[in-house]
């Protein structure tokens, strides 16, 4: 700008003729000065990076024990338990998410609430971290909507991924009386670990009615095909350990079991295994005699031997995922990650974004019963087919299972791949891993 | 103006500037911005102390997810058991698996009683079972039982509905509370209704079923099965109806739906609303209100118009001409329309909530229909609208593999359901969604043989693989003697001198034992002999032995040499998936006779290549030579066994089959190219092949050679004569034109069992690129093949 006012000071005469040349100078540098002026305000209003930046000041800088306080009265409503005959077509109004051209849902978050009882105890953690990833997550994907009236999903920001952590009846009474519940209709609710003591039912417990569940540990008999979405255990290990991506080949060991607190009669079938199978079979238990400081989750052990886990599922070509108290396992995260096929023995279980995700590419499911003819099964399975599964669990660790983003956004597609399912991502798409 | 003045002016607009610059956003916020602050998102709020919330489970916790109160896996397995029944059922719960480990999966058909008529298409779907090679006669041997009771129609008010169900079921000894019995079914409910019941109580039975509620379907469990009409094909069945030529995917009209309009009762919502998006021009939308017989008691104002313009179009016309169809739901949810338009290649656009898919535990119906909702009628003309020309040729080409791969007759729908079943038996060895939805389909890639695409040749392509670069020779010594004849050895050394040769085996099918290892050739790959006898009852011995995908099929006859060898299999590593070979037959449509004719004659067509020298994948040939394990599906049992196999498996055939089996007992290598075409629709390749030293012919001509000098005519293709395997001494002194007619027989049983003529002709062979050039030999890769 400077060179172009001097070009103008040389031609000045033209312009501003009749004019004294201290009287030009200063009107040239009015005028430029406004004209800085307009071109910031353009930038300002215009430059998206700008926008971005002022987006972050919208952002309320707060802590979350600063949220407010919703005190419940004990007579508020309960909604009904979930309704097991829903489908898309029956509990789903898709009239809130209309046609539009990048047939994209529209999901709105509800603001974040403490929820107490009449006596002032609170009904659950008010938020956990992978809560708040996964809703951060959802909130910076280009599903999200702030406006209530255009949203087609609801995500209540009420905390149910562990079920352990919350008292039902009140949490219920907390969904219930969100602004636009209308008995659960199109609301989303995130669960990872469901049921408890005694029975550990296979979905949450947390009476819903029409509320769509993204539960981790289904069962077929309380997933409702086409309705509910089955997501993973997330595994906390993801996010602190880096294993690095193992090329496929064979491995140390043929079959590992880490688990801990397997139930006596699944460990004695397996060190029956091992003891047929000898060296290729490993089977891993909690750590006795640690010395104090060392995380027990993060070490296995097999009678004096010590092995760092995760890193140790690496060391074999096939990990056994059995089903604990529950059906879903965050294990199977783990042994994802570390590019081992999963050989999942949970009789029932509905297996993480089944919907969409091929799992005979990636791991060999054996019923409960077959459990001692494992390594033969296991030795059927040619050696080309083992590469490319290791490659495949890897795969889908990373796409799907690596962070709650990835489990969010999977669900979400998947919710969106029903609305629009002319649009949909194929099979293809959801499967293949990206070309290298 | 002072100096002064202007430059305090001139200040303050540079500090107004700074101002601006710093505080520009709270400025936009309070003042003449603040129409933009509303549209600004409010997104989740980035909390300060957001590192330090809590997990929302303790890692402990996640780990150690175990309770040892709770009751030992073995006792909650049986406690499901008696939890888990009917409306409830899954396999775990209600199919005995355990019936099905000694036998393998046997269907056994109950039997048909005379006083019980069968409808036509339950007639079809029995005779299509016991077509199939999982049919057993034995219940004792049985892994899944079919009623001989026709319950396709189970609406009350029809001419085929049969009464008192409940009570014939429960006087059967093997019902056993409807445990592992399949029951298929295309109508249930009636007028008004339609519920999904059948009028009679299934237990624990799994129901292939038309029109399948997703509500009542046990996932798993059940299967939904396309509504097909009494007047579709047993077997073979038509063609779809898009040609190679007809490439532009969009054609005249853009949606089309031309049916019935209920005015009352179930379903009518759907039907009523229909009118709404015709235009006359590319979305041509016709409802009739003639249905039933009093339907102008209800007619509305509509009716008169609409049957007007109802009779202006031609069904058949709409459905060649349109891209896609609407295929709405009836009283029932699935209707005749979702074949019709899938043979049409016009893409079904359901309108049908709550329908689960035919067989979509294993097809992807994503790729081939739009799934639409009942309730957004007037979304689907844009949606349609919108999908781009690529990805609507994707549609119609899948709805093209669909039909053909599944639907196009009873045998493929029932077989389809026998498989899906037989899938779930062995979860770790079933196919994956890959297999089913890509070319040629579940029913043709077997689990069996393996579970990894790559190892199939039909996936090279997709799969980003290749085949070997070695091949196994296999070659049948039959001679009588018991000594190794001068041919044999002769070929023993061409073949072992070709760089792609990984290993010779030699199948000897003689009654002397063979010569000990001293008498056999040097050669430079591994040389093995297989007793055959002794190894027949072994049926997986192929897969064992023949480590490379491709198999180099020899007669102890056949003379090549290593030139020969080598570019054959150069050849076959472009084309793995069809045969590659030297000598060859054509077949054509004889008019006089109204049948199959097989010839041997120079033609200038070929559509068979003969096994006596001739590269295939292991595939298929494990198809052929391990019988029963990995044969596709639509080979009858009996013809695909080799010779030498097939007295083993007569036992299990049932008697009125077996005389099929000896007819057909000379013409395995007519068999391989039928099930190689029916597979990959394709011809075979015939290869060049050096001029032909003429050989004298063996004393011993079976069928196998015997075709060679058969026709009347005489001019004999240039294939090495073969004399037949010891097994069937009984034809070996036949004459040479009894054979020949034999084979053509043979050619015909063939055609008549898959229901078409699957061999398809091509007038192509493949030479090296300077083969016959006028260049020197030096220059020449194969300069061998031209030598006199």
């Amino acid at each position: 700008i400077m060179c172009a006012s001097a070009k103008y000071n040389t031609r000045g005469p033209a312009l501003i003729p009749r004019m004294k040349t201290k009287h030009r100078i200063y009107y040239i540098t009015l005028f430029s000065v406004v004209l800085l002026g307009l071109i910031a305000t353009g930038m300002f209003q215009f430059w998206p990076h700008s926008i971005e930046s002022s987006s972050d000041w919208t952002v309320e800088k707060r802590s979350v024990h600063d949220v407010p306080v919703v005190k419940l009265p004990a007579d508020s409503p309960i909604p009904e338990r979930g309704d097991l005959s829903c489908r898309m077509h029956t509990c789903f109004d898709v009239y809130r998410c209309g046609f539009n051209p990048k047939n994209k849902i529209k999901v709105y978050i509800y603001s974040l609430k403490k929820y107490v009882d009449e006596y002032g105890t609170s009904v659950s953690n008010t938020i956990s971290r992978e809560y708040n990833e996964l809703l951060t997550a959802i909130s910076d994907s280009e599903f999200y909507t702030d406006d209530v009236n255009r949203a087609c999903l609801f995500v209540p920001s009420v905390d149910v991924l562990n079920q352990n952590t919350l008292r039902i009846k009140e949490t219920a009474q907390a969904l219930a009386q969100l602004s636009r519940w209308d008995r659960g209709t199109n609301h989303l609710l995130f669960n990872m670990l469901p049921g408890g003591p005694p029975d550990y039912n296979t979905a949450l417990d947390v009476p819903r009615d029409r509320a769509l569940l993204a539960g981790g540990g289904f069962s077929t008999w309380t997933y409702r095909q086409g309705y509910d979405v089955s997501i993973p255990v997330y595994s906390p290990l993801s996010g602190e350990v880096d294993l690095p991506e193992r090329g496929p080949g064979p491995r140390r060991y043929f079959i590992l079991s880490s688990q801990m607190a397997l139930h006596p009669e699944y460990r004695s079938e397996l060190e029956a295994l091992q003891a047929e199978n000898g060296e290729s079979v490993l089977i891993l238990d909690k750590c006795t005699n640690l010395s104090d400081g060392v995380p027990a989750v993060r070490k296995r052990c097999h009678k004096n031997q010590v092995f760092d886990y995760p890193q140790v599922l690496q060391e074999s070509t096939f990990c056994v995922v059995l089903r604990g108290a529950r059906l879903g396992q965050a294990v199977l995260s783990d042994v994802l990650q570390a590019g081992c096929v999963p050989v999942i023995i949970a009789d029932s279980y509905i297996l993480p974004f089944s919907e969409v995700l091929d799992w005979k590419r990636a791991s060999v499911v054996i019923p409960e019963e077959k459990m001692p003819e494992m390594y033969s099964i296991l030795q059927s399975v040619p050696q080309r087919q083992i590469e490319e599964m290791q490659r495949q669990a890897r795969w889908f660790w990373e796409a799907y299972f690596r962070s709650m983003k990835a489990i969010a956004l999977a669900t979400l597609q998947i919710i969106n791949d029903r609305i629009y399912p002319y649009a949909a991502i194929s099979y293809e798409e959801w499967n293949d891993p990206p070309a290298v | 103006m002072q100096t002064r003045k202007k430059y305090i002016f001139l200040t303050f607009l540079a500090s107004w500037l700074l101002l601006f610059f710093f505080f520009g956003d709270q400025l936009r916020r309070f003042a003449f911005f603040s129409g933009r602050k509303a549209e600004a998102q409010r997104n989740w709020p980035h909390w300060t102390d957001r590192s330090l919330l809590k997990s929302f489970a303790d890692p402990k916790e996640l780990q150690s997810d175990g309770d040892p109160s709770l009751p030992s896996p073995r006792a909650r397995r049986a406690m499901r058991l008696s939890v888990y029944k009917n409306s409830r059922c899954r396999m775990e719960t209600c199919f005995d698996f355990s019936r099905c480990e000694k036998h393998g999966f046997k269907v056994f058909t109950y039997p048909r009683e005379r006083d019980q008529p069968l409808s036509e298409s339950y007639d079809k779907i029995l005779t299509s079972i016991e077509r199939s090679r999982y049919y057993t006669p034995n219940p004792e041997e049985a892994c899944l039982f079919i009623l001989s009771i026709d319950t396709l129609d189970r609406d009350h008010l029809s001419g085929q509905y049969v009464r008192n169900v409940d009570e014939k079921i429960r006087s059967f000894p093997l019902w056993n509370g409807g445990r592992n019995h399949l029951i298929f079914n295309l109508y249930s409910g009636t007028w008004p209704n339609y519920t999904e019941d059948l009028g009679f109580d299934i237990g624990q039975a799994i129901l292939a079923k038309a029109s399948f509620y997703t509500e009542s379907f046990r996932p798993g469990f059940d299967i939904s099965i396309p509504l097909f009409s009494k007047d579709h094909p047993q077997r073979g069945g038509e063609r779809g109806w898009l040609y190679q030529d007809s490439i532009h995917p969009k054609k005249k009209y853009l949606l089309v739906f031309k049916g019935k309009r209920y005015l009352t009762g179930i379903g009518s919502g759907t039907r009523n609303a229909l009118h709404h998006i015709h235009n006359g021009k590319d979305i041509i939308s016709l409802t009739t209100c003639k249905h039933g017989k009093d339907w102008e008691k209800h007619k509305d104002t509509r009716c008169d118009k609409d049957n007007v313009d109802y009779e202006k179009f031609d069904y058949q016309e709409l459905l060649h001409n349109s891209t896609f169809c609407i295929v709405p739901r009836g009283r029932r949810l699935g209707s005749f329309r979702f074949l019709e338009a899938l043979q049409a290649a016009c893409i079904p656009v359901l309108l049908s909530d709550g329908w689960e898919l035919p067989f979509a535990e294993a097809i992807d119906w994503g790729k081939a229909a739009v799934v639409g909702n009942e309730r957004l009628l007037l979304q689907i003309p844009s949606a349609v609208r919108c999908i781009h020309p690529e990805r609507v040729l994707a549609f119609q080409q899948q709805t093209q593999f669909l039909w053909d791969a599944y639907f196009s007759s009873v045998d493929k729908i029932v077989h389809t359901t026998l498989e899906i079943i037989k899938d779930r038996l062995l979860p770790h060895r079933s196919r994956s969604r890959f297999l089913w939805n890509t070319l040629p389909g579940g029913l043709l890639a077997l689990p069996d043989f393996s579970t990894h695409p790559g190892d199939f040749p039909f996936y090279y392509l997709q799969h980003g693989s290749s085949p070997s670069e070695k091949f196994t020779a296999f070659i049948r010594a039959v001679s009588p003697t018991g000594s190794l004849s001068q041919p044999i050895l002769r070929l023993i050394q061409a073949v072992s001198g070709s760089q792609y040769c990984a290993q010779i085996l030699v199948l000897w099918s003689c009654e002397k034992p063979p010569p000990p290892s001293g008498k056999w050739p040097q050669t430079a790959v591994p040389l093995t002999i297989i007793q055959g006898r002794r190894k027949l009852s072994d049926r997986f011995f192929p897969y064992a032995a023949i480590q490379t995908d491709a198999v180099l099929s020899l007669d102890e006859h056949s003379s090549l040499s290593t030139s020969e060898v080598d570019f054959a299999f150069v050849v076959w590593r472009s084309f793995p998936e069809r045969i590659v070979g030297f000598p060859t037959r054509s077949h054509f449509w004889d008019t006089e006779r109204r049948r199959w004719g097989y010839t041997s004659k120079w033609t200038n067509e070929l559509s068979i290549v003969l096994t006596a020298a001739a590269f295939y994948h292991r595939y298929p040939a494990g198809e052929g030579l391990a019988g029963r394990g990995a044969r596709p599906h639509p080979a009858p049992p009996l013809c695909s066994l080799p010779r030498y196999y097939h007295s083993l498996f007569t036992e299990y055939l049932p008697a009125g089959l077996r005389e099929l089996v000896d007819s057909l007992a000379a013409c395995e290598d007519i068999l391989m190219n039928v099930l190689v075409a029916a597979v990959t629709k394709l011809p075979p390749i015939k290869v060049t092949q050096r001029k032909q030293h003429k050989e004298t012919v063996p004393q011993q001509v079976g069928c196998k050679g015997g075709d060679a000098g058969t026709p009347p005519t005489g001019e004999q293709s240039p294939s090495p004569p073969r004399s037949p395997p010891a097994k069937v001494k009984g034809t070996a002194g036949a004459a040479g034109s009894r054979c020949f007619s034999q084979r053509q027989d043979c050619l015909n049983q063939l055609v008549d069992w898959f229901g078409y003529m699957p061999l398809v002709s091509s007038q192509l062979r493949l030479d090296p690129v300077l083969f016959k050039d006028q260049v020197s030999v030096l220059r020449k890769k194969y300069p061998r093949l031209e030598k006199p």
